[in-house]
């Protein structure tokens, strides 16, 4: 049960990214930046289409990947230390620039605040506060979840608010429920790409399903021949990161069942579940406990399918949300967005924080400040200078370890490369008209 | 109508000599009269949170009224703390701690001379009972195969082997600073986020050695499991672990454990305290409660309120010493 209702809710975060371009989880910020725009253009049933059929090819076939080729993949896990994910996260960083849409110097800046907000809290390696000024609810740091929806949902609700934008855009004729065949046929390739890519960020503990869906984004707006499009509602950008970020949920199971380590808060509570049942994770148990293992493996199958099958038939329901007026919409949705934050961790401060970025994401989109830059940037930034500081502590101050460790050095090869191709190529990195979102 | 009016009166004074027998009677007779509220200063899937949901279920059937537990994780015990310290003094509020990471967190907050919302001492314990010893445990692959080979490595090259903690300023540093200290051996701290991290980097050869309780290792250093125990901080080897030593049997007079009970807000009526304390002690005495924490290689040792302060008074001064003689290293 517990693994169904995770897979829906990867789903589900996507349907109010396209709709009212309000990611419902982290992970679904960057289905907002094309998404909406597709909804905007009269396509939101496409959208929401590809991003069901997306997840579910995703899902399908990365539960697949989870029962065939676990094992020898977590192994190659482990290999992974912190020098490893230093230069990982190095090439994250770089995926940044993939994300900006206008001015790269107002995207480095929202990174640089991502980064420094990523700071606030107890720092685990030294033991020292940063930027707590006493207050207890800041000492596990600014959560992701009311992070993100005050910066995307709460801005956006503020937003509509004061400019009252008059429905009709959204109320011409819904040119089609579903996907046809020509968005079939651009989004296979991302669809597949997001899959392995997604499945294989989830493996690694750190980086989960919100890092595999920027980085599917990046990687298509970089392979594709329609760059300059993406960012005003093409479904590729929907495709991809939502499939992507299925892939991920599986990958972030495969530690869970082949090590019995959780890699992320979700599998440390199925950890919990597995084990007052009795199942002992760990490298036994599908040995130990096969039927009870291949009971979960079967759920998941089935959650996948019953996603696809209970969303397509509601999309002309939810595409219907959008008639509803906004004066009642906007208050349900702030409901839900303090019912959500407040469900994390049960503090009020969250709600507080919640608000602040609400205003603060306000501000951000009337002066055309992006906030996918800032989301990225907290979420790497961390795994960014604490990989930095262990790798440092491994190798005694020497900065070689990066260099002889043969993995960490493959990724700074390849951050090299992607830096030097942008450089020879001279390839304008997508500039697209600057769009309201 | 009158005869309305006549009956209604009754009823409502029925109501109210009803009320105010109760409440005449003092609560303390009926308590409790409604469910009690159990607070855990972590997020639900962790062991505290797991103990917990056992312990209010266990505790439901000796108090005859539902205990549910509620997470109020952060700062570390600290929010949760403080809440329940402000909290009515009725005994439908208790705090379910983790009482090793308490002791740490007062002792760290006090040696950094950090101002303290929260005193040790504000809250009267009810008993303690879950626990699980610390375990030292190296790859399964590493050439150390006993305590005593991984020492006279240390001693030859000091500071070249590396050991994960959970965190600066968590309890397992303090167990691996006391070791260091006895064993007389000096390591290379890297700190990971909580013990899941430093687990996986001990299985990926990135640190040498860890400690963790055996709850936190048990998956791993069972036969096939990618590690291998080499010495566990208790008075006697663990029923879950029995080929492994103890640290008494090697020479160290190590007895560490976690362990975790319940307490409540200074300055509950009296006989509120001894109808907790006794359900309390005797959901800890209970099989089921032993049975479903055996699955989580988990033990039950009971502490009564009185123990537990004593305890608690010796573990807190030991780990303001080991801070104050190691530092944060």
């Amino acid at each position: 049960m517990l693994a169904g209702i995770y897979y829906g809710s990867m789903y589900g975060g996507s349907t109010t990214s396209i709709l009212v371009n309000i990611p419902g989880e982290a992970a679904s910020v960057v289905t907002c930046l094309d998404g909406y725009q597709m909804a905007r253009k009269g396509r939101a049933g496409a959208a929401l289409g590809m991003s069901a059929f997306g997840s579910f090819i995703a899902g399908t076939l990365s539960i697949i990947a989870l029962m065939a080729i676990a094992p020898p993949l977590a192994k190659a896990a482990l290999k992974f230390g912190p020098p490893e994910f230093f230069t990982l996260m190095l090439l994250g960083f770089i995926l940044l620039s993939y994300l900006s849409r206008g001015s790269m110097i107002k995207t480095f800046m929202m990174a640089v605040v991502g980064v420094i907000v990523s700071c606030v809290g107890v720092d685990f390696i030294s033991g020292k506060s940063r930027f707590v000024y006493g207050v207890m609810a800041l000492e596990d740091g600014v959560g992701l979840i009311p992070l993100v929806m005050g910066l995307f949902g709460i801005s956006e609700i503020l937003i509509n608010v004061e400019t009252c934008v008059k429905q009709e855009i959204l109320r011409t004729d819904i040119k089609s429920m579903f996907p046809n065949g020509q968005d079939w046929k651009d989004s296979l390739g991302p669809i597949f790409r997001g899959t392995g890519l997604g499945f294989l960020i989830g493996i690694l503990p750190g980086p989960g399903n919100v890092t595999a869906s920027f980085v599917s984004y990046a990687l298509e707006k970089r392979i594709s021949k329609k760059s300059t499009e993406f960012g005003t509602g093409i479904i590729e950008g929907v495709a991809g990161p939502e499939s992507a970020n299925n892939a991920a949920t599986s990958g972030t199971f495969v530690s869970l069942f082949t090590l019995g380590i959780p890699t992320s808060a979700v599998s440390a509570l199925l950890l919990g579940a597995l084990m007052i049942h009795g199942m002992q994770p760990g490298p036994l148990l599908i040995g130990k406990s096969p039927d009870l293992f291949w009971g979960l493996i079967a759920s998941m199958y089935v959650g996948n399918a019953m996603l696809l099958v209970l969303n397509l038939p509601l999309i002309p329901l939810w595409v219907k949300i959008l008639k509803i007026p906004y004066p009642i919409l906007f208050p349900l949705i702030m409901m839900f967005c303090l019912i959500g934050a407040y469900s994390v961790d049960y503090k009020v401060a969250d709600l507080i924080i919640m608000n602040i970025f609400g205003v603060l994401g306000y501000l951000m989109k009337k002066c055309k400040y992006d906030g996918a830059p800032l989301i990225l940037a907290c979420v790497i930034g961390p795994m960014f200078e604490n990989a930095l500081r262990q790798s440092l502590m491994l190798s005694h101050g020497e900065f070689m370890i990066f260099f002889t460790r043969p993995i960490s050095l493959v990724f700074l090869i390849a951050t090299f490369l992607l830096l030097s191709t942008a450089l020879i190529k001279r390839r304008p990195v997508a500039r697209l008209p600057e769009s309201e979102v | 109508m009158k005869r309305m009016m006549i009956l209604s009166v009754i009823g409502v004074l029925f109501v109210n000599f009803g009320v105010l027998a109760t409440y005449a009677n003092g609560q303390a007779e009926a308590f409790p009269v409604k469910p009690v509220d159990m607070y855990v200063g972590f997020p639900p899937g962790g062991f505290t949170a797991i103990s917990g949901q056992m312990v209010a279920a266990g505790m439901k059937k000796y108090l005859n009224q539902p205990v549910i537990v509620n997470f109020k994780p952060g700062a570390s015990q600290m929010i949760v703390a403080e809440f329940v310290k402000n909290s009515k003094r009725d005994g439908y509020t208790l705090f379910y701690m983790s009482l090793h990471d308490l002791h740490a967190k007062f002792a760290l907050d006090k040696k950094e001379g950090l101002p303290v919302k929260v005193q040790f001492g504000e809250f009267e314990s009810l008993g303690a009972g879950p626990s699980s010893p610390y375990l030292l445990a190296v790859n399964a692959e590493s050439p150390w195969k006993t305590i005593e080979d991984f020492i006279a490595a240390a001693r030859k090259s000091p500071g070249s082997l590396n050991y994960g903690s959970g965190g600066m300023g968590g309890c397992d540093q303090l167990v691996m600073g006391l070791f260091r200290q006895k064993a007389g051996i000096a390591l290379n701290h890297i700190p990971f986020q909580g013990g899941g991290p430093a687990t996986t980097a001990l299985l990926g050869g990135h640190v040498q050695i860890i400690t963790f309780s055996v709850v936190t290792l048990a998956a791993h250093v069972m036969p096939g499991g990618g590690l291998r125990p080499l010495m566990v901080f208790d008075k006697k080897r663990s029923p879950f672990l029995p080929d492994v030593p103890t640290a008494l049997e090697k020479g160290y007079d190590i007895v560490l454990s976690t362990w975790q009970g319940l307490s409540a807000p200074k300055g509950l009526p009296r006989p509120v305290t001894a109808s907790l304390i006794n359900a309390f002690e005797k959901t800890m005495k209970d099989q089921d409660l032993v049975q479903s924490l055996a699955k989580f290689s988990a033990s039950v040792t009971y502490f009564s309120p009185e123990e537990v302060e004593k305890k608690g008074q010796e573990e807190y001064k030991l780990f303001l010493d080991i801070w104050e003689k190691l530092g944060t290293k």
